[in-house]
């Protein structure tokens, strides 16, 4: 076919697009303009401050829970205000909270790193600091900081957990208030039922969930109740029942723990075998479907990681809903081989911002620290602003002004208080208050609370693990080379064991683990926490470290 | 086109000389518009295809963030003799290469048997209706297949597991047996991706021309007779093509399906590279060992190629 198109046109038609396309791809360069440069001056004689703010840009993690008429994480209502009040010209750059570790990473390997980052896991922030790519702040607190460095004199745990192995002050850290974060809940209505005692031992555990899957506890003629769910995070609970964690202390030494996990493996395998738990636990990725079960009255013992307040809220009103004379208790973890433990708690002293090595104005970033850790910060991001959303209610506390004014205004902007220590406001700060007691469904959820409270933060039992996982060591590069490829293999070889029959018993799945162990040279990792925990472990904060500040919490009600 | 009459003549006028031959300036200037149409796409692949394989060389270094791809100190091959010194590397190389190669020998020959028993269905829109259906899964994504695979074969609730319970009295722990699980993995496999790779068969049985047929029938030959004699021979050059190009990847399975479809207690048989690679490079955060890996893949990959069409060339039908 001839070309009837005038070569011309052709010519022009294509450079027309070919620039376009460069064009497109040129735009896409970040400008590095000032941002906000009108704005400042505008400030800067209405606020009346007398010098001018500086830049800084922080992350914040974006859940995409910003209701749409508020804007974006980024750009809302509350960024807006600290912005205002504050004393730094905030950016804020979104996070995507269960991508964090990717999203910052790329950030550093771009060099784009906001200067002030938020991240609670302390595996994505070691690694950094490892990297040289956090700043040390004991000079930048020296030298700028004031309400901060008040608090780090008052409080000097948060000084031991924002310290790195090489002595200097990398993390900025919060108060919290020690609360249980997991729980084991019972269907007392079904107790009673069948006429069974409260589980002692972990074998009078396996007992009462037999009876709960095989003798019909909510009497509708039908064997369709689960005795116990185990999937993800209820299993998880369940190790800690048999303190299957990986390092116990033992005899002064830290050691590597097999028997505890033999034992919880045995424990699930019976579960298994007899058709006590849902057989299709290990389909349940995220422990969707044994909530499922559970707000259906189906399932009779739920081990769960928990957040009281949304709890009531959530499952426990939707399980009212579902079954009117459901009756649901928290009991103490029974008494398993390797002893009773308290559940694990919420991390009473929580490392929650570093700096960014190479950010322009520490100055800056050190005030916007100091803004954000005031109470007064703290409490207008937690309730909002006095009048508008929140008054003075009967018990002196704040009290929301409307409920959906409330969650459309304010209750999403959690991601803004990582630096809130709550518990220091000892009247309205506590977990308890965020109960809404005219609610009979909420006042049940609370009341839970309330004995959980009792029977888990009990100063006689020991604590599960050597510490919250937020405080463990930081594997050293080449140990964590040898320790990561055998994390996988070896959990599946217990949950192998569990669903292997009778022909794999427990005791040889923890040989098999052991082998993939030794094989993969685990000799070296035990030697290292050994080595950690005789010298530096006086650094960390462990335990005994959780248990004091649970016990200065508790007399000072 | 309207510019391949002047390349003959640019042939003809063949003149030696140290300069540009004058035609071949006039040849470069006719055809301005089309380099510049076709420079978008060649900048595209220095960009995005060839400039990132540079990123290779974190295979040979400590890779930080910090230092960056050249910053970065060289180890050598460290990276390469701390992977193989791994247990369990031996064991997912193999596990690679055996489900590479038995998705290949289920998979290949399905798309080329159906294309083939479609070309022969008479009733055209019986054969519309079941191509569409047979290429519809292809648009599902993994995620979703991987949903309806458990919800047919799991213990308790799955589908399939409940008819069992009706006849025989005891459910059959599909997933949990390495042998069945194999098969389903094969087999949902080649259920999402037959259909659309029948499509390109197809054309190719479009292109044989119908009067092979006509004189085969004539002749006498049956059906069979036709097939293996005419429609065989006449899409064996693509055959072959994708044959050599599926080769290629037989160490590459696919993340998605596995990722979805393994549980942990068939482990051993469906820890695959690429599941290692997500697991230990991007979760962990070990980028040097993980592109070791993959380079490790990807020479396996290309002597296979080379091998795959060394062979076809020997019976006449290389791809290069």
């Amino acid at each position: 076919m001839k070309n009837t198109v005038n070569p011309w046109f052709a010519r022009i038609a294509s450079l027309l697009l070919v620039s376009v396309l460069l064009l497109a791809g040129c735009s896409q360069t970040p400008a590095p303009a000032e941002p906000e440069g009108g704005t400042e001056t505008d400030e800067e004689t209405s606020v009346n401050t007398p010098e001018a703010k500086k830049d800084i840009s922080v992350t914040v993690y974006d859940r995409g829970s910003v209701p749409a008429a508020e804007g974006t994480i980024e750009d809302n209502r509350w960024s807006k205000w600290l912005n205002e009040q504050g004393p730094a010209n905030v950016k804020f750059v979104a996070v995507p909270r269960f991508e964090s570790q990717q999203k910052l990473n790329v950030l550093f390997a771009s060099s784009s790193a906001p200067d002030l980052i938020f991240e609670y896991a302390p595996h994505i922030k070691n690694p950094l600091i490892d990297q040289g790519l956090l700043m040390p702040l004991d000079d930048v607190i020296e030298e700028y900081s004031t309400t901060y460095k008040q608090m780090l004199e008052q409080y000097p745990a948060l000084k031991k957990v924002g310290t790195k192995a090489d002595g200097k002050i990398y993390e900025f850290a919060r108060l919290a208030e020690v609360y249980p974060i997991h729980a084991l809940l019972i269907r007392e209505d079904w107790l009673k039922k069948l006429d069974l005692q409260v589980p002692q031992t972990t074998e009078d555990l396996y007992e009462v969930a037999k009876a709960f899957a095989e003798n019909d506890p909510d009497g509708n003629g039908e064997k369709d109740t689960y005795g116990i769910a185990i999937s993800l995070q209820s299993g998880q609970v369940v190790d800690q029942i048999f303190q299957a964690t990986r390092w116990v202390v033992k005899d002064g030494t830290v050691t590597r723990n097999w028997d505890n996990f033999t034992a919880v493996t045995d424990f699930k395998k019976r579960l298994f075998d007899e058709g006590i738990i849902d057989k299709d636990f290990l389909n349940d990725k995220n422990g969707a479907k044994a909530k499922q079960d559970f707000v259906n009255g189906k399932v009779g013992i739920y081990p769960l990681q928990i957040n009281w307040v949304s709890f009531a809220q959530n499952e426990l009103t939707t399980l009212k809903k579902n079954v009117p004379d459901a009756v649901v208790t928290p009991i103490p973890y029974p008494k398993s081989p390797a002893g009773q433990f308290n559940p694990a708690f919420s991390n009473p002293v929580q490392a929650t911002a570093v700096v960014n090595a190479s950010t322009k104005n520490p100055d800056a970033v050190m005030k916007y620290i100091d803004f954000l850790v005031k109470p007064e910060t703290a409490n207008t991001l937690k309730n909002g602003i006095e009048g508008e959303h929140w008054k003075v209610g009967a018990s002196g506390c704040p009290e929301p002004v409307s409920m959906d004014k409330r969650k459309a205004e304010v209750s999403w902007n959690g991601d803004f208080q990582m630096m809130s220590s709550t518990i220091l406001d000892t009247k309205c700060g506590k977990l308890e208050t965020g109960f809404n007691l005219s609610d009979p469904v909420q006042k049940e959820g609370f009341d839970m609370y309330k004995k959980a409270m009792q029977i888990y933060t009990d100063p006689s039992k020991p604590y599960v693990e050597i510490t919250h996982p937020e405080h463990m060591p930081q594997l050293p590069e080449d140990i964590e080379a040898i320790s990561g490829p055998m994390v996988k293999p070896i959990d599946d070889m217990f949950i192998k064991g569990i669903l292997g029959g009778k022909g794999y018993t427990a005791e040889q799945t923890t040989k098999d683990a052991k082998d993939i162990w030794d094989k993969g040279n685990g000799k070296m990792i035990e030697d290292w926490f050994k080595q950690w925990y005789e010298q530096d472990s006086g650094n960390a904060f462990l335990a005994k470290d959780i248990y004091e500040v649970m016990e200065q919490q508790q007399s000072q009600k | 086109m309207a510019v391949r009459p002047s390349q003959t003549d640019a042939m003809s006028e063949t003149r030696t000389s140290n300069r540009l031959k004058p035609s071949t300036v006039r040849l470069i200037k006719q055809n301005i518009p089309l380099m510049i149409m076709f420079l978008p796409g060649l900048l595209f692949y220095i960009i995005f295809k060839y400039a990132p394989m540079g990123g290779i060389i974190i295979a040979f270094k400590d890779f930080n963030l910090r230092d960056g791809i050249f910053g970065s100190p060289w180890v050598g091959m460290d990276n390469f003799v701390q992977l193989f010194n791994q247990a369990q590397s031996l064991q997912i190389i193999r596990n690679s290469f055996m489900i590479s190669i038995l998705g290949l020998a289920v998979g290949f020959p399905v798309p080329i048997i159906l294309a083939i028993m479609l070309n022969e269905v008479r009733k055209l829109w019986f054969k519309r209706v079941v191509q569409t259906l047979v290429y519809l899964p292809h648009f599902l994504s993994w995620v979703i297949v991987g949903g309806i695979v458990l919800s047919l074969f799991a213990l308790e609730s799955g589908t399939i597991n409940r008819w069992l319970e009706g006849i025989i009295g005891e459910p059959y722990p599909f997933m949990y047996e390495k042998v069945s699980w194999l098969i389903i993995y094969l087999g949902s496999g080649v259920w999402k991706e037959m259909g659309f790779a029948a499509i390109i068969y197809l054309a190719a049985l479009a292109g044989i021309d119908p009067h092979l047929y006509e004189a085969g029938s004539i002749d006498g030959a049956n059906k069979w007779q036709q097939m293996r004699h005419i429609t065989i021979p006449g899409i064996s050059t693509t055959i072959i093509l994708l044959l050599i190009l599926s080769v290629g990847k037989v160490m590459d399975v696919g993340f998605d399906q596995i990722y979805n479809l393994q549980n942990a207690v068939v482990s051993d048989i469906a820890n695959v590279i690429s599941l290692y690679i997500y697991q230990i490079g991007i979760l962990r955060g070990q980028y040097s060992l993980t592109a070791a890996m993959g380079i490790f893949e990807n020479l396996v990959g290309l002597v296979l190629i080379l091998l795959a069409n060394y062979i076809a060339r020997r019976f006449n039908q290389g791809l290069w």
